[in-house]
């Protein structure tokens, strides 16, 4: 037996699965050979200390809190479900098909005259409001029974682009959503700051926020009065100046969802509360922060300073997310300077 | 059709007048059989007594992989979660314990896949390891530098060192304890390549402990 199947056989050798005749042949070629000899006593050392490592013990109440996250995730899903049921019913013909038939009829008796009073064009510049109290609000949310009134407002908008907000009174329905709210991450991934929109600033003290792209709904958060359903059209991204205006607003409502930058500050504030609140996020929700966090760090030139608190951070976790800000800003920035190029 | 028993890994306890299930001449009873069926019937504290069970190996296994406490605990988290997600959906073509592990080990590779966790970054564990900030039994007295610590602190920084590809297997064989046929059904590999990667992670934990192997007093019983 040579060098070589003496290496091939080395784990058989010792977990002593070698045939009779072959370990003969092994045993013989270590009596020869110094350099297998000591390797093979090598490998059999190395096994035994692996064997010796000792049995890390379970984090105290490991299972008690896993069963604590299947059971929150359980009501969570079956929140979702039972509102995934609702959407259903609605949407399902024996349901939509008289909503509509109804919707016609009374399109057909009102239409003819009340609406068409009810609008009435202000000015020569594209601004008009609809202003029959009990108007198609409801029609228009889907809800029957909602008192409100809904507007068309040109000026604060992009120019051309209109948008429609609809003011339910609550004591019909708060237009809000119950269980938890919508994930912070969702938020901030791709959220577009909202053009500030009196009426929504009226209400809350801040816009509302709608997804890039196409039309879209957005909730706002349960305030104290009123839901505001803002239905958007596409639209074209908000200037800078569009931001500062959000900012400026008068913040009333105590839930508002804080902004990028103040997700940032508080990051670089306070790392470990930050990996706190990253620990009770899932893991693809934990990339999305990564991701937008990086991108608004390296879009502020702050990525250094943020890389550079998550470093000095006692907390191991928030040492390796510095590296993970690192890596992700790193490739964002070279893809820049690639786009430049 | 000849069958053989599974050569390691935990002894499955035989229930008197149940068939046992076969599959590629394996004989297999599964210990967790009743738990897993009262658990399909939607009885939860069956499914946490499974957790109960398996939290240690799994535990074990991701304390390896991942190389800090807090790590693995999120990790073998996500574990238990993803089996209780998708977990009744087990058939029983393998023992329950492989199934187990072979969700952990996807979680321990997804996870330092997500994370991007690069060699330097490795580099930088092992370091802080040497220097004793993760690991509880690290040494920080000159004293202890020939203690069992030492040795431990060594064994867990090099099995860092390797790649997970290799890590896997040496864990799984070496210290968990599990045979050839069922680290390739975890793992999703042919049993020549387990033992083909045991035999490389063997080699380098060698050259890399190679200093420790010669200080210590281990006797080879060759």
């Amino acid at each position: 037996m040579n060098h070589s199947e003496v290496h091939d056989s080395m784990a058989d050798y010792l977990e002593g699965h070698l045939p009779l005749e072959r370990r003969a042949l092994f045993d013989a070629h270590l009596d020869d050979c110094e350099e297998c000899l000591s390797e093979i006593r090598d490998v059999q050392r190395t096994i035994t200390l692996l064997k010796s490592l000792p049995e890390p013990e379970v984090p105290t109440g490991f299972s008690d809190s896993v069963m604590h996250r299947i059971r929150e995730s359980e009501g969570n899903s079956s929140w979702a479900g039972t509102l995934g049921e609702a959407f259903r019913l609605l949407i399902s013909p024996r349901v939509l098909v008289p909503a509509s038939v109804a919707m016609i009829a009374l399109g057909i008796v009102f239409g003819t005259g009340q609406v068409e009073d009810a609008l009435k064009v202000s000015d020569a510049q594209g601004r008009f409001a609809y202003e029959n109290e009990s108007l198609e609000a409801a029609a228009l949310a889907g809800i029957s029974g909602a008192r409100g009134s809904s507007e068309v407002k040109g000026e604060d908008r992009v120019r051309g682009l209109p948008s429609i907000q609809i003011t339910i009174q609550p004591n019909q329905w708060h237009g809000s959503l119950p269980g938890p709210v919508r994930n912070p991450a969702f938020e901030l991934a791709e959220r577009t700051p909202v053009f500030p929109n009196q009426l929504a600033r009226d209400a809350f003290g801040f816009g509302g926020s709608v997804q890039r792209g196409n039309p879209s709904f957005a909730f706002s958060r349960p305030s104290h009065r009123s839901g505001v359903l803002q239905v958007a059209a596409p639209t074209a991204k908000p200037g800078p100046e569009r931001l500062g205006a959000g900012a400026e607003a008068p913040i009333q409502a105590a839930e508002r969802q804080p902004s990028a930058d103040e997700w940032l500050a508080r990051l670089r504030d306070s790392p470990e509360s930050f990996v706190s609140l990253l620990n009770n996020s899932t893991l693809a929700e934990q990339e999305l922060w990564v991701a937008n966090l990086a991108r608004h760090a390296v879009k502020r030139g702050e990525l250094e300073d943020v890389v550079a608190a998550l470093r000095e951070s006692p907390n191991a976790k928030a040492n390796l997310l510095a590296e993970n800000f690192a890596s992700v800003g790193r490739g964002l920035i070279a893809d820049r300077s690639g786009v430049n190029d | 059709m000849t069958f053989e028993m599974v050569e390691r890994g935990p002894a499955a306890a035989v229930e008197p007048g149940t068939p046992p299930r076969r599959r590629r001449g394996v004989m297999i009873e599964d210990p967790d059989a009743d738990l897993i069926r009262r658990w399909k019937e939607g009885d939860d504290s069956a499914f946490e007594e499974l957790v109960r069970r398996h939290q240690q190996r799994v535990f074990g296994l991701l304390m390896r992989m991942m190389g800090t406490r807090e790590e693995a605990e999120d990790v073998a988290q996500e574990t238990f979660l993803s089996l209780h997600r998708h977990g009744r959906r087990f058939r029983g073509d393998s023992r329950f314990s492989t199934f187990v592990y072979r969700v952990a080990a996807n979680a321990a590779l997804n996870r330092r896949r997500t994370l991007g966790r690069s060699r330097a970054r490795i580099a930088k564990l092992a370091v802080r390891q040497a220097a004793g900030d993760d690991l509880p039994y690290s040494p920080r007295d000159p004293e202890d530098a020939t203690s069992g610590m030492e040795l431990t602190s060594r064994v867990r920084e090099a099995l860092q060192k390797l790649t997970p590809a290799l890590r896997m297997p040496v864990v799984l064989y070496d210290i968990e304890g599990l045979a050839y046929a069922e680290i390739g059904e975890v793992l999703g590999i042919a049993e020549g390549t387990v033992k083909s990667r045991i035999h490389r992670a063997r080699q380098a934990l060698r050259v890399e402990l190679k200093g420790l192997l010669g200080a210590s007093d281990e006797e080879s019983s060759l």
